[in-house]
């Protein structure tokens, strides 16, 4: 066996990031197909806010990130749908509303032992058996919400309206999108920190839409780009000691140059 | 009676686009939807498709609400942005025309005979976005057939689409009109295709100016469209070839 696999915490790391790496993408290629890239930044920057109101309140910082991120997504998508707000600027309220927050919070827990830089950047070592529990637990529910309403999200994907005169219940659904969105955002912030949330979400699936295949295949390479990042960005991050977040990013990103110049030579 | 629009009116705000518009189709009815910008016509057939609600008069699909009617998959629509907008999602004309098979189970020979009725049959494996307007535009009618509507609704569907697109697609709603008996309601700016293809045209500006039957407005289309632009208007006559 590897001895990277002697620790607890490595192994716990690897299964959390498996999972996460497959649920990731999937949903993460609705919300891009939508134009709605920016929503998983957003929500990983309320959920900061969430970590650290739980560390001054005493509560459990994935749960606490968990709700606020869950009450976010939905006021979000409230406010979009009812075209009060444009839906970028409803997002850059809720992004800088939420790091504002965080910084509040942060400032008046002075003192408590908060692990700022693995919040953000994300830390191998800080997967508890909660956190994994969470992840295995809520990724099934994810991983079964896809695969049920899979026909559906694409539907609406495509074009809203279209959907709506198809007889779809298109309020319902996106509400369930990204209340899926949110419950990703708040498990990976541990593996990929709070700041690089977004792009276990998003570089993967713009990776494979470079291919110029159908939804369906865009769909299973987004996951094997993914995999392949963070499970290769989790061995570089503990041989070399590098932030995890930032290792899976730029393997993703490096991924998404490469498929950028496929696509390119190919045309 | 398959559709029934009793004195409707609607309102974006304080900007009255309809008012107290009435008519009725028939089962197999081919209905043109004329008038200026700003005149309503998208407005109605967003009323008539459940997307919009009235604030005043009443619309029955089969004697159902639209929005029941379209849960019942009675409704196939295609929007006007949808050929010219930039699809960004990365899917091919299979994905598309079978979501439109969504509220229905999924039933490959009936997306099967949408594609060929449309005529897109070739481009299956094709993304939608390496499609010309007009092969997009057959697209979004199997997308539309695959529910196997009882009503085609489509919003200036010609717009941006090259002349002999233009004429092959007319060539293909006539067919479903004839082959299929499907009612088919059409909002064009094209006043001579309409006036060439319709049995009825509803000429709407804010009110419903006058209805009319196709021999009806080749007789006086110039009255008619005085009626309904103004009569500082003039027009230029063109052919279809």
């Amino acid at each position: 066996m590897l001895d990277i696999f002697q620790y607890d915490f490595m192994v716990r790391a690897f299964m959390a990031g498996f999972a996460i790496a497959i649920i990731a993408p999937m949903v993460g290629i609705f919300l891009v197909t939508r134009r709605y890239a920016f929503m998983a930044d957003t929500l990983a920057h309320v959920s900061f806010a969430g970590v650290a109101a739980a560390f001054l309140l005493g509560f459990e910082p994935i749960i606490t990130a968990l709700l606020l991120s869950i009450g976010t997504s939905l006021t979000v998508e409230k406010l979009r749908s009812s075209g009060k707000v444009l839906g970028e600027a409803g997002l850059a309220i809720f992004l800088s509303g939420g790091l504002a927050l965080a910084s509040v919070l942060i400032s008046a827990s002075r003192g408590l032992n908060l692990n700022l830089s693995g919040v953000l950047f994300g830390s191998i070592a800080t997967v508890t058996t909660l956190d994994l529990q969470l992840i295995l637990g809520l990724g099934v529910v994810v991983l079964f919400t896809i695969f049920f309403l899979y026909r559906q999200l694409f539907a609406i994907s495509l074009d809203e309206e279209l959907a709506t005169v198809s007889g779809l219940p298109v309020t319902r659904l996106n509400r369930i999108l990204v209340i899926l969105a949110a419950i990703i955002v708040s498990l990976s912030m541990r593996i990929v920190g709070i700041l690089l949330v977004g792009a276990l979400m998003v570089i993967p699936v713009i990776a494979a839409m470079q291919y110029k295949k159908s939804f369906f295949a865009t769909f299973i390479i987004s996951i094997i780009i993914s995999l392949f990042s963070v499970i290769s960005g989790l061995f570089v991050s503990y041989y070399l000691g590098w932030a995890s977040g930032g290792t899976i990013t730029l393997i993703a990103i490096t991924i998404f140059v490469t498929s950028s110049l496929i696509n390119l030579r190919r045309n | 009676m398959q559709i029934k629009v009793e004195n409707i009116s609607f309102n974006y705000r304080h900007n009255q686009v309809l008012e107290d518009v009435s008519f009725e189709i028939q089962t197999g009815d081919y209905v043109g939807i004329i008038g200026p910008n700003g005149g309503g016509k998208t407005t109605l057939l967003k009323l008539m498709t459940g997307l919009l609600k009235a604030q005043h008069g009443h619309i029955s699909i089969f004697g159902m609400d639209p929005r029941k009617a379209r849960a019942h998959g009675k409704i196939g629509y295609v929007p006007q942005r949808i050929v010219q907008s930039n699809i960004q999602c990365p899917a091919t004309v299979e994905e598309i025309v079978a979501s439109g098979r969504i509220a229905k189970s999924s039933d490959g020979k009936v997306i099967e005979a949408a594609m060929k009725d449309a005529d897109v049959e070739q481009f299956r494996t094709r993304s939608i976005e390496s499609l010309s307007g007009g092969e997009r535009q057959r697209v979004f009618i199997a997308r539309a057939l695959a529910s196997e509507p009882i009503i085609l609704i489509l919003d200036e569907p010609t717009t941006g689409v090259d002349l002999k697109a233009g004429r092959n697609f007319y060539a293909l709603l006539k067919h479903l009109n004839k082959e299929h008996k499907l009612t088919i309601i059409i909002v064009s700016h094209d006043i001579e295709a309409v006036a060439k293809e319709v049995n009825m045209v509803l000429c709407l500006n804010r009110k419903l100016v006058s209805t009319c039957k196709h021999e009806d407005l080749k007789a006086n289309t110039e009255e008619i469209l005085k009626a309904l632009y103004g009569p500082d208007k003039n027009f230029i006559h063109h052919q279809h070839a």
